[in-house]
C-alpha cells in the first residue's frame, strides 16, 4: 500500500507546486489588472497553428467543429485544402498555417473553425484551445483598406491564459480568396 | 663249350652202349641160368618120383607125395623160358650194334633151337615116366630110365652150349664198347688240341688290342689316385677303351670340381666350427645371465606375492567404502527426485502466475479502451464548451452568465482530459510492467524447466554413479578373487622358476659339451683342410 501510494503522493506534491506557482504568477499580474480602470474586454478564440497561438475574434466565429477529411479541389489556391459538406452546404476549408506561411504542425487538422459570413468558410487549425477575453480591441477593417495596416496585434498572457497573436480572418480570406 | 658238350655226348654214347650190352647180356644170362636150373629141377623131381615108385614097389611104406603137379609147373616154366629166350635172341639179332654181335646172337639162337629140339622129347619121355611112376609101373620106368637119363644129359649139355654162346656174345659186346670208347677218346683229344691253339691266338690278339691301352689308363688312374688331377687322357677312336678314357676324363673333371668345392666347403666348415664355438661361449654367458635373471625373477615374484596380499586387503576396504558410497548416492537420488518434483511445482505455479498476468493485461486493455472513450467524451465536451461560449458571446450581454458556465465546463473537460492522459501514462507503465512480468515469468518457467532437466540429468547421473559403484563393488570382489587365484598361480610360477633354474644348469652343462664338441669339430675341419690340400687341381 505504501509503495502504491508513494508515487501518487509525489505526483500530488508536484501538482501542488505547479498550482502554487501558477497562483503566485496570477497574484503578481493582478496588480496590473486591478490598478487600471475597468476597461471593456473583447473575447478571442485561441487556436494553435504551426507552433504558434493565434487569436480569432469571437464574433467572427460561428462554430467549432471536430476535424474531418476534406475533398481536394483541383485548380484551387495552395492554401485551400479542399471542401467539406456542413449542414447540407459546401464549405471550402483553408489551412490557416499554410495561409499564414507557417509550417504545418504534427496535429494539423484536429479542429475546424467555421466563420460567420456569406459564403461560409472554415479554417483548419491544429486545436481550438480556449476563449480569452482581452482589452486589446480587434483591428478595424476600415483602418487599412489596402492591406497596408498592421496585420495583427499581440496579446500577452495573463490570469493563466496563454499569450497569442490576433489575426483578422477577413484579411486572411482576402489574401487567399480575393 | 662245344668241345665239352661233344665229349659229354661221346661219354654218354659209350656208357649207353655199355649199359645196353650189359643189361641184355645179364638178362639173357640169368634166364639161361634159370633154364639150366629148371631142367635140373625137372631131372631131380623125376628122379624123386622114380625113387618113390621104386621104394613103394619094394614094399617099403613111403609118404605118398604127388610129384606130377610140381613137375608140370616146372616144365611149363621151362617151356616159357625157352620161348622167351628164343624171342629175345631173335629180337636182339635184329637190333645189334655190330655185325659181329648180330652173328653171335644168331649162333645163340641156333644153339637155343638145338637145345629145344633136344628138350621136347626129353620132356615128353619124362612126363610119360612120371605118369608111370604115379601108376606104379616099375617096369616101364626102368625100361625107359636110361633113355631118359641120356636125354637129360643131352638137354643140360645143350643148355650149357647156349650158355657158352652167350658168353661169346658178351665178349663181343665188350669189344664193341671198347671200340666206341677208343673213337670217342680220339675225337676229344683232337678237339682239345684245336681249342688250345685257338686260345693262344685269341690271347695274342687281346694283348695287342686291350692290354696296352689299359696300361695307359691304369697309369693315369694311378696318378689320379696320387692326387694329381691336372692330367687328361684325351683318347681318340670309338672303341670301349676310348669311351672309358673319355668317361675317366669326365670323372677327373668332376673330381677336380669336387676337390675345389670340397676345399671351399672345408674352409667354410672350419669357419662355421669357429663360429659355433664362439656361439657356444656366448650361450654359456647367456645361460649365466639367465640364471641370475631367474634368481631376480624369483625375488620379484616373492614381492608380487606380498603385493597381492596387500591388494586383496585394500580391495576389501574399497568394497566397504564403495558400498557405503552406493548407499549415500541412493539417498542423494531420493533428494534429487524431491528436487525435481519441487521444480515441477515451481513451474506449474509460474505458469499460473503467467495466466493471471495475462488476464490482468486483458483487463488493463479494457481500462485503456474505457479511458479512450472518456478521452473522447472530454474532447467532445471541450468542443461543446467552446461552441457554448461562442453562442454565449453571440447572445451578447444576456449570455454572459452562460459564458461563465461554458468556461467552467471547458475547465472540467480539460481537467478530465489531463486526468485521462495521466491514467493513460499510468496504464502504459502498468502494461510495461506486465510485459516485464510476463517475460520474467516465462524466464522463470524456462529456468524451472531447465532446473527440472538438470535435476533429471543429476538423477540419471546419480543412478549411473550408483550403478557404477555397484559394478565397482563387483569388480573389486572379482579383483579379490583374481588376486587369490593369482597367489596360487604365483606359487606355480615359483615351482616353474625352480624348474627353469635346474634347466638352465643343465643347459650350462650342455653348452660346455657343445663347446667341447665344437673344438673337436674345428680340429676335424683343419684335418679335412689338410686332406683337401692333397688334391692338385
Amino acid at each position: 500500500m505504501r509503495d502504491a501510494t508513494q508515487p501518487a503522493a509525489l505526483r500530488d506534491d508536484a501538482r501542488d507546486r505547479e498550482i502554487r506557482a501558477a497562483r503566485t504568477l496570477a497574484l503578481a499580474r493582478r496588480t496590473d489588472a486591478a490598478a487600471g480602470p475597468a476597461r471593456p474586454t473583447y473575447p478571442y478564440l485561441v487556436c494553435t497553428c504551426g507552433g504558434e497561438r493565434i487569436g480569432l475574434p469571437l464574433p467572427a466565429v460561428a462554430q467549432v467543429l471536430p476535424g474531418r477529411p476534406c475533398t481536394p479541389v483541383p485548380g484551387a489556391a495552395a492554401a485551400v485544402s479542399g471542401i467539406v459538406a456542413l449542414s447540407g452546404r459546401i464549405v471550402p476549408v483553408i489551412g490557416l498555417a499554410r495561409a499564414l506561411g507557417r509550417p504545418e504542425g504534427a496535429g494539423a487538422g484536429e479542429h475546424l473553425v467555421l466563420l460567420r459570413g456569406e459564403p461560409p468558410v472554415a479554417l483548419c487549425v491544429e486545436r481550438a484551445l480556449t476563449i480569452v477575453r482581452s482589452v486589446q480591441a480587434p483591428a478595424a477593417a476600415e483602418a487599412a483598406p489596402l492591406g497596408n495596416g498592421s496585420a495583427s496585434d499581440y496579446v500577452p498572457g495573463a490570469d493563466g491564459s496563454p499569450d497569442f497573436t490576433i489575426i483578422d480572418p477577413a484579411q486572411v480570406l482576402r489574401r487567399v480568396m480575393p | 663249350m662245344a668241345l665239352g658238350i661233344y665229349a659229354i655226348g661221346q661219354v654218354g654214347a659209350v656208357r649207353e652202349t655199355t649199359d645196353r650190352i650189359v643189361a641184355r647180356d645179364l638178362m639173357m644170362m640169368r634166364q639161361l641160368d634159370e633154364l639150366g636150373n629148371e631142367t635140373r629141377d625137372l631131372g631131380v623131381q623125376r628122379r624123386n618120383a622114380v625113387i618113390q615108385a621104386l621104394t613103394k614097389a619094394l614094399g617099403h611104406s613111403t609118404r605118398e607125395t604127388d610129384f606130377l603137379a610140381p613137375w608140370r609147373r616146372t616144365a611149363q616154366n621151362a617151356d616159357k623160358l625157352f620161348a622167351d629166350l628164343l624171342r629175345e635172341a631173335d629180337g636182339f639179332r635184329s637190333v645189334a650194334i655190330s655185325a659181329e654181335r648180330a652173328s653171335t646172337y644168331e649162333r645163340l639162337h641156333a644153339s637155343l633151337n638145338q637145345a629145344l629140339d633136344i628138350y621136347r622129347p626129353y620132356r615128353a619121355a619124362s612126363e610119360a615116366q612120371m605118369v608111370m611112376a604115379a601108376a606104379g609101373d616099375i617096369k616101364g620106368i626102368e625100361d625107359r630110365n636110361d633113355e631118359i637119363g641120356r636125354q637129360y644129359s643131352a638137354t643140360t649139355g645143350a643148355v650149357e652150349r647156349a650158355r657158352a654162346a652167350l658168353d661169346e656174345s658178351v665178349a663181343v659186346g665188350q669189344r664193341a664198347a671198347a671200340d666206341i670208347y677208343d673213337r670217342s677218346w680220339q675225337s676229344i683229344l683232337f678237339t682239345l688240341i684245336a681249342a688250345v691253339l685257338l686260345a693262344f691266338l685269341v690271347t695274342f690278339l687281346v694283348t695287342r688290342a686291350v692290354v696296352r691301352p689299359l696300361n695307359v689308363v691304369m697309369s693315369f688312374v694311378a696318378k689320379v689316385g696320387d692326387g694329381d688331377l691336372t692330367g687328361r687322357l684325351n683318347p681318340a677312336g670309338q672303341d670301349e677303351i676310348a669311351r672309358l678314357g673319355r668317361t675317366l676324363d669326365g670323372m677327373v673333371e668332376s673330381l677336380s670340381d669336387l676337390a675345389r668345392t670340397n676345399r671351399a666347403a672345408t674352409t667354410d666348415l672350419n669357419a662355421a666350427a669357429a663360429e659355433i664355438r664362439a656361439s657356444a661361449q656366448q650361450q654359456a654367458a647367456s645361460v649365466e645371465e639367465q640364471f641370475a635373471a631367474v634368481q631376480e625373477t624369483a625375488a620379484t615374484v616373492d614381492e608380487i606375492t606380498h603385493s597381492g596380499a596387500q591388494i586383496s586387503k585394500r580391495a576389501s576396504e574399497v568394497i566397504a567404502t564403495a558400498q557405503a558410497t552406493a548407499k549415500t548416492s541412493r539417498q542423494g537420488l531420493r533428494a534429487v527426485s524431491d528436487t525435481a518434483q519441487a521444480m515441477d511445482a515451481i513451474r506449474e505455479q509460474a505458469e499460473a502466475v503467467a495466466g493471471n498476468i495475462v488476464s490482468v493485461s486483458e483487463k488493463t486493455q479494457a481500462i485503456g479502451e474505457i479511458i479512450e472513450s472518456v478521452n473522447d467524451i472530454s474532447e467532445r465536451t471541450h468542443l461543446l464548451a467552446l461552441n457554448a461560449a461562442i453562442e454565449a458571446a453571440a447572445a451578447g450581454e444576456s449570455g454572459r452568465s452562460f459564458a461563465v458556465v461554458a468556461s467552467e465546463m471547458k475547465l472540467l473537460a480539460d481537467q478530465a482530459k489531463a486526468a485521462t492522459g495521466q491514467v493513460r501514462a499510468i496504464l502504459g507503465e502498468i502494461q510495461r510492467g506486465i510485459n516485464t512480468s510476463v517475460m520474467l515469468t516465462e524466464e522463470a518457467v524456462k529456468r524451472s524447466a531447465v532446473g527440472k532437466t538438470r535435476s533429471d540429468t543429476t538423477q540419471r547421473t546419480i543412478e549411473e554413479i550408483t550403478a557404477r559403484f555397484e559394478e565397482n563393488v563387483q569388480t573389486f570382489q572379482q579383483i579379490v578373487a583374481s588376486t587369490n587365484q593369482q597367489q596360487l598361480g604365483i606359487e606355480q610360477v615359483m615351482g616353474a622358476l625352480q624348474n627353469i633354474r635346474q634347466a638352465s644348469q643343465q643347459t650350462a652343462a650342455g653348452t660346455r659339451q657343445v663347446e667341447t664338441a665344437s673344438a673337436n669339430m674345428t680340429e676335424l675341419a683343419q684335418a679335412l683342410m689338410a686332406l683337401a690340400e692333397r688334391y692338385r687341381t
